[in-house]
């Protein structure tokens, strides 16, 4: 009826409009979150007296390998895994594959730290199948050789089967996009499928494919549960040893900063995969994309190899879980296991509330002023995700505890008492970390969200004579009220499932249900540990239903998906 | 010329860019209380810009912005839109979808009291005819229908002045006409002084008392439909309303001469390059009879086009150098092709402008 772009502003923004209540917002926001960050990076030139050319000739050249080994394997693991199931499900049929669809995110649901528990306890040398395996063999301890879980690859695999689902939810969204007709004309050209697959659709999928790794990557960086249990000396891993085991918050700062690197490279990789493959699609229709139909032989071995990760990633890990779970639970559904969840739910809300609040400020800023300097302060206020939780603790913690030094001086020179930590150790300090990692989601989902109110229905409102504010209240929050309660489910996720951060920040003997597990696991015990877990996992699902929803509805001839589920997901590294 | 006392909206002196694109360049008008005017002009010229500085949905760079006797707008003072009691109906309406109709017409009704609220929004919703659509969602309604809840929501909180911006661009031709009708004798009824922007030349006749004619970013001609018509001041302001006969030429003696012989060039410089503009209408063509009348040309019917209140003939002028003229004359015609007919010319409707670079941009509407 009315074409679309109607709506759009017309004609180029001023670079700065004048500071009202939202830019000083805006631009407060973005400051007080590269905060941390500018913290690490400006510790490079902090003299460590010894120490960083210590570490240097000593510890860091094997954390750069084991960082890097583990982004290998982690990368070449979930791209084949990622794309190799998303093209078999998307575009070829065959028993099963529309529940593998939705089932295929499954393992996102379980943190990697959870994941690494489970099969340790599974695989090791006490665990069920080595003892299944010995008394099958009558084998003795020393007659075989068993890989053992708790090395680099074993952290690979680990990661590999919860992080796929990144690449394969991308990718997925990729294929489908693509229009039927360029797929079509490659097979009337003659292409079968394999050469369809590798010189149509997987070129233009790539920018798609490249943003998954990226964040699954990212998140392999971020990782401290897994590396720390496993003994593999990632950097995450030696910025815990270097500030907990040695008290060297400066040089824990400097490694920091090197991971920051190694952060910067990956974006700046992604962005130039990206760059000049920007695709455009030549067409626009749509329909049911035409699948090969795998019949026999062919059929097996794509089920097989859509199913290995499921079972593997999370059918697995939850059953042993659950069995553990059962078997341990009578003793650890205690008053104190109610405190942790009480202390988990109470952050994970807080945080959720707080982050879509900020991301609404921000995104209704941004589209009030139409400032381009606006416009690139909250993307800085939105770059946290990509940074390890480990390195926002370390910017947050050092600035927090100097600040903390000055009130207490102050306080003893002019009142005579000492008021203690007011900052760094609190549940402050925490929740300032789970903003500054998490706004990127929460901020992407509300961004698109507000797309749905077009700029003609803000201008009704301001000549029907409402401000701003109430603009806000009784055009913008009614109309995104679905998505803003999406990116607020997605962060509360996020931050029942995070460790580092939590680890480095939390006050003295505040424990929730990640720190629990994390701490019970380090204890060995296992089976202990599944309780806490499995209470994170059976919340993780949450946002995996939402997710396979709006992948449900993303269906080709059904293309107008629900945006902020996909767009919280998909959105940290633009 | 203004009488600027009972102006209710006011441009003096506004000029407006994004970035480097110059859209509004030192215009000033006004607009008279209880008058509707349109502000007309091609796609580009500015008129949408015009309208939402004066509702302040832009930020005003140069100049100053009246409403009724209060400056709105002028450097370094802006009222908030919010602030200035002006209605404004959207190209897309803008409808809000979470609310219904009634919440959507009570939106911006400033009463205090809820049933007064309530009272205020029947009350419009009555008067544009959507009673029975009062608990309707946006979404269910068809275009139409959401134009006349889009004007009800505007008029609601009883602006001091109402804008249109292509309120009828959105609706298909036949219901066009039947919105506008209907727009028209609201506005009217309710007395509201109201502002349309519109690309279309005949809607603006038809509905306004006066057009402000825009061009490039500045206003072109200022008066009646009536005066824009049979009195354009430029090349691009005759060219606007009709397709229009052009023929080339220099004042010789004060006059042009053209194929239906000549056109007095009053006030214009002896020797000038001008351009005569004449309407098709201004063609009056009779069927040859013995030798032309006085004044009259011969010329070919070349084609024939029954159109629905008039004919437009084709023609080729042969005696000089077979120029190709269009004559709309009223009701059917009665020509074949091939007859040779004789036109005349009505020379209150032939304009002569000086041809210089300056008109030579702004020549195709």
């Amino acid at each position: 009826m009315v074409d679309a772009s109607l709506s759009a502003p017309r004609g180029r923004r001023p670079c700065w409009s004048r500071p009202t209540a939202w830019s000083l917002f805006t631009y407060g926001s973005a400051a007080l979150i590269a905060l941390p960050i500018l913290v690490v990076l400006s510790h490079v030139f902090v003299p460590t007296a010894g120490v960083w050319s210590h570490l240097a000739s000593t510890v860091l050249p094997g954390y750069i390998a084991s960082s890097l080994w583990l982004m290998l394997g982690v990368g070449v693991g979930t791209l084949i895994l990622g794309v190799g199931t998303a093209w078999l499900v998307t575009l070829c049929r065959f028993p099963g594959s529309r529940v593998f669809e939705w089932a295929l995110i499954l393992p996102m649901a379980i943190p990697a730290y959870v994941i690494a528990y489970t099969y340790t306890g599974l695989l090791d040398f006490a665990g069920p199948v080595q003892g299944a395996l010995r008394a099958v063999t009558g084998w003795g301890h020393d007659d075989y050789w068993f890989p053992d879980v708790r090395s680099l690859p074993g952290a690979v695999a680990m990661m590999t089967l919860v992080l796929y689902p990144y690449v394969y939810v991308l990718s997925r969204a990729a294929f489908l996009e693509q229009s039927v007709c360029v797929l079509e004309v490659s097979r009337t050209l003659g292409a079968g499928p394999w050469r369809c697959f590798f010189t149509v659709a997987l070129p233009l999928a790539r920018p798609a494919v490249a943003t998954g790794v990226t964040l699954a990557l990212m998140e392999a960086l971020n990782d401290f549960g897994t590396v720390q249990y496993f003994g593999v000396n990632t950097f995450t891993a030696g910025i815990f040893r270097t500030w907990m085991g040695m008290g060297q918050p400066a040089a824990a700062a400097q490694l920091a900063a090197v991971l920051m690197l190694f952060i910067a490279a990956l974006v700046l990789v992604e962005r130039a995969s990206r760059g000049r493959g920007s695709v455009q699609h030549t067409s626009t229709r749509y329909r049911e994309l035409p699948r090969y139909r795998l019949r026999g032989g062919a059929a097996a071995l794509a089920c097989m190899f859509v199913f290995v990760p499921i079972l593997l990633g999370f059918v697995v890990p939850a059953t042993v879980l659950a069995v553990w779970a059962v078997e341990s639970g009578p003793h650890m559904l205690d008053a104190r296991f109610l405190r942790e969840a009480e202390n988990s739910f109470a952050l994970a809300a807080g945080a959720a509330v707080l982050a879509v609040a900020v991301a609404m400020g921000l995104a209704y800023g941004v589209r009030l002023h139409r400032s381009r300097a606006m416009a690139i302060a909250a993307r800085i206020a939105s770059m946290g995700y990509a940074v390890p939780g480990a390195v926002i603790a370390v910017g947050i913690l050092i600035p927090f505890a100097a600040i903390d030094g000055w009130i207490n001086d102050w306080t003893r020179a002019h009142m005579g008492v000492r008021v203690g930590l007011v900052l760094s150790g609190t549940v402050a300090a925490v929740m300032f970390a789970y903003l500054v990692r998490f706004l990127a989601i929460s901020f992407n989902a509300v961004e698109s969200s507000l797309d749905k109110v077009t700029r003609h229905m803000d201008d009704a409102a301001r000549t029907l004579g409402h401000g701003p504010f109430a603009t806000l209240l009784r055009i913008h929050l009614p109309i995104t009220r679905g998505s803003l309660l999406t990116a607020a489910i997605l962060v509360f996720v996020d931050v029942m499932k995070e460790l580092p951060a939590t680890l480095l920040l939390r006050p003295f003997n505040f424990d929730t249900l990640a720190i629990r597990a994390y701490l019970l696991a380090t204890d060995e015990r296992l089976a202990d540990a599944a309780t806490p877990a499995l209470a994170i996992v059976a919340v993780g699902i949450v946002p995996v239903i939402l997710l396979s929803r709006a992948i449900a509805k993303s269906r080709p001839g059904a293309l107008a998906h629900d945006g902020a589920a996909a767009a919280a997901f998909a959105g940290p590294v633009r | 010329m203004i009488d600027s006392g009972s102006d209710v909206l006011r441009f003096e002196g506004v000029s407006h860019a994004f970035g480097a694109e110059r859209v509004l360049d030192d215009v000033s008008f006004g607009a008279r209380s209880g008058e509707l005017l349109c502000l007309l002009g091609p796609s580009g010229c500015g008129k949408t810009t015009a309208l939402r500085l004066a509702a302040g949905l832009e930020e005003l760079q140069t100049g100053r912005i009246v409403v009724d006797g209060l400056a709105v707008a002028r450097p370094g003072v802006q009222v908030a839109p919010e602030k200035r009691n002006v209605g404004m109906v959207f190209q897309d309406y803008a409808l809000f979808p979470h609310l219904d109709v009634l919440g959507n017409v009570a939106f911006g009704i400033r009463d205090r009291d809820t049933e007064a609220r309530r009272k205020r929004a029947f009350e419009v919703i009555e008067q544009v005819g959507m009673r029975r659509f009062a608990d309707a969602y946006p979404h269910t309604l068809s275009g139409g229908q959401q134009q006349r809840v889009a004007l009800a929501r505007a008029l609601a909180p009883k602006p001091r002045l109402l804008l249109l911006d292509e309120p009828f661009s959105g609706l298909d031709a036949r219901l066009r006409a039947q919105i506008r009708d209907e727009t028209l004798n609201v506005v009217r009824e309710t007395g509201t002084s109201t502002v349309i922007v519109t690309h279309d030349p005949e809607e603006a006749m038809y509905m306004a008392d006066r057009i402000a004619l825009m061009n490039a970013g500045r206003i072109e001609q200022i008066g009646s439909p009536v005066e824009l018509y049979t009195k354009p001041v430029s090349a691009f302001a005759a060219m606007f309303f009709s397709s229009i006969n052009r023929f080339v030429g220099r004042v010789v003696d004060r006059q042009v001469s053209t194929p239906f012989g000549r056109v007095a060039a009053s006030g214009l410089a002896e020797g000038q390059h001008v351009e005569v503009l004449i309407r098709p209408e201004a063609l009056h063509v009779t069927r040859t009879a013995g030798s032309p009348a006085v004044g009259a040309a011969r010329a070919e019917v070349l084609s024939v086009r029954t159109l629905r209140r008039a004919t437009l003939l084709h023609l080729c002028c042969g005696d000089i150098d077979g120029t190709h003229v269009h004559a709309r004359v009223p009701g059917r015609y009665d020509a074949a092709v091939g007859d040779q007919v004789d036109v005349a010319v009505d020379r209150s409707l032939a304009y002569v402008f000086p041809l210089d670079a300056a008109s030579a941009t702004s020549r195709k509407p």
